[in-house]
């Protein structure tokens, strides 16, 4: 995957980072919306977006924050519909109820740490639908490696309110996930 | 204590995901969807050299001012200021959503299938696509067309039905002609078809009245009313007249806002709970259609 800060300058190199960013960028788009299908319909429109305009910008510099602000503002748009976003189709493409992702290859961890590698997996992602949307795009941009000043522009909120979101989202991920937590402090 | 690996069990969370990421199949549709819309950017480069003119233009006019001659400013035509809304509405994001209010007369619900059509309603629409959905409870009843020209209605988030371009019954194609609005099409429609006539203008508002010309069509359009921002020329509102089923029907569109739109909005599925019946088999889907009919009360407007 693409270091962070990194871009596209011609046909070619376009492609590559398309290619290098967008199993992040699916990832982070289908954790916030709950729905691979519209995840993955999300990020094909912003990557659009931001190519048409790409004579605007500077996108070997700033290509992964300008995709990852358009894409958590079209996830904010289209979750705080309130309506339900429950879709036939996403059934069979990882949908909410849907088949669950893939696991990676663990074959080099042993049955047992395997086995709890995906209990915390699955507590991890189901403590992460529990956060409002904003603080679980925080905590995953934080994830990520963003700064909180850069957590703050995506966001479209102060710097202090981006730490409050994040703060928020740690505590309430650390109570979702108290024994396991407590399992690595042993 | 350390502090808890939360960040790093969210990112091997999200890397997890990430690993079942189809690249190519992103690539793929980020390449379709920018060819289907090159001729956007194509108008893009004309419309830069179009800023260009007129930025020559008004250098000229600047200079011809600065020896001295007058030009005064003619009012607008009418049909300048629809040019100038056609120009917008070319240029402004494709995915519209409006207000909608109608008219219809006593016996035009007829054929209307269960259409969700009582009260107000909202319309978005890109090119032709549309999805419509009550004002007061979204979430409730849906009805619209998709990118593949197939029209669905959905009377309740547990039930959708479906109809290929090819086989939408007629009464439907009716209600989609009334109910939809292609601001380009309308208004190239206007200045092909109809006579135009400007009202005196309001504080910040053009009303331009079209009026079909004898022996034109235009479409289904008979007449219209355009409110236009003087300002941004963009066509703040309309009162279309409209044939319908042997008459004329009326529909007011208030534009509410502009805002991208995911493609999923125009489909069905996403008007539909997850689990709900689908019914794609014309006859079937008419033959539960006239059923739900009979057994439920059409809503009046």
């Amino acid at each position: 995957m693409t270091e962070r800060g990194t871009g596209p300058a011609g046909h070619d190199e376009r492609d590559s980072w398309i290619l290098a960013t967008a199993p992040r960028a699916v990832a982070y788009a289908a954790s916030l919306l709950r729905d691979a299908g519209r995840a993955e319909d999300v990020v094909q429109d912003c990557y659009c977006r931001l190519l048409q305009k790409a004579t605007n910008y500077d996108l070997p510099r700033d290509g992964v924050k300008l995709l990852f602000r358009a894409i958590t503002n079209a996830c904010i748009n289209l979750a705080t519909r309130e309506r339900p976003v429950l879709s036939l189709d996403t059934a069979g493409r990882g949908g909410e109820d849907g088949p669950r992702y893939a696991p990676a290859d663990r074959s080099a961890l042993q049955p047992e740490r395997v086995l709890m590698y995906r209990e915390l997996q699955q507590a991890v992602d189901e403590g992460l639908a529990l956060l409002p949307l904003t603080q679980r795009a925080a905590l995953q941009l934080k994830s990520l490696g963003h700064t909180q000043q850069e957590i703050a522009e995506l966001l479209e909120v102060s710097v202090s309110n981006a730490g409050v979101l994040i703060h928020r989202a740690r505590q309430t991920l650390a109570a979702h996930l108290a024994p396991f937590l407590t399992e690595t402090a042993e | 204590m350390n502090e808890p690996p939360l960040e790093q069990w969210v990112r091997d969370a999200l890397e997890e995901r990430a690993r079942t990421v189809d690249a190519a199949k992103i690539l793929d549709g980020v390449h379709t969807r920018l060819a289907a819309s090159s001729p956007r950017v194509a108008t893009r480069g004309l419309r830069r050299r179009r800023w260009l003119w007129r930025a020559a233009l008004a250098a000229a006019v600047f200079l011809a001012a600065f020896w001295g001659l007058q030009l005064r400013p003619q009012p607008a035509s009418a049909e300048m200021i629809v040019r100038q809304a056609l120009q917008k509405a070319q240029e402004e994001p494709l995915d519209r959503c409006y207000q909608v209010v109608h008219e219809l007369k006593p016996g035009q619900m007829e054929g209307s299938m269960l259409l969700p059509l009582q009260g107000e309603t909202r319309l978005w629409t890109r090119g032709g696509r549309f999805w419509i959905e009550p004002v007061r409870r979204p979430g409730t009843w849906a009805w619209g067309r998709d990118e593949q020209g197939r029209v669905w209605v959905a009377p309740a988030p547990q039930l959708g039905f479906r109809f290929a371009a090819d086989e939408v019954p007629p009464a439907l194609a009716q209600f989609c002609d009334l109910f939809h609005l292609q601001m380009d099409t309308l208004l190239q429609d206007a200045l092909a078809h109809c006579d135009l006539h400007r009202e005196e203008p309001a504080s910040a508002t053009e009303i331009i009245r079209a009026e079909l010309k004898p022996g034109h069509q235009a479409r289904t359009l008979r007449s219209a009313v355009l409110e236009i921002d003087t300002q941004s020329k963009a066509v703040r509102r309309l009162v279309l007249v409209r044939n319908f089923q042997r008459a004329t029907a009326q529909v007011a569109f208030t534009l509410v806002e502009t805002r991208p739109q995911a493609e999923v909005r125009y489909r069905l599925e996403d008007h539909l709970q997850q689990g709900a019946r689908v019914h794609t088999v014309r006859q079937e889907a008419l033959r539960l259609l006239e059923k739900l009919r009979r057994t439920v009360k059409t809503p009046r407007p």
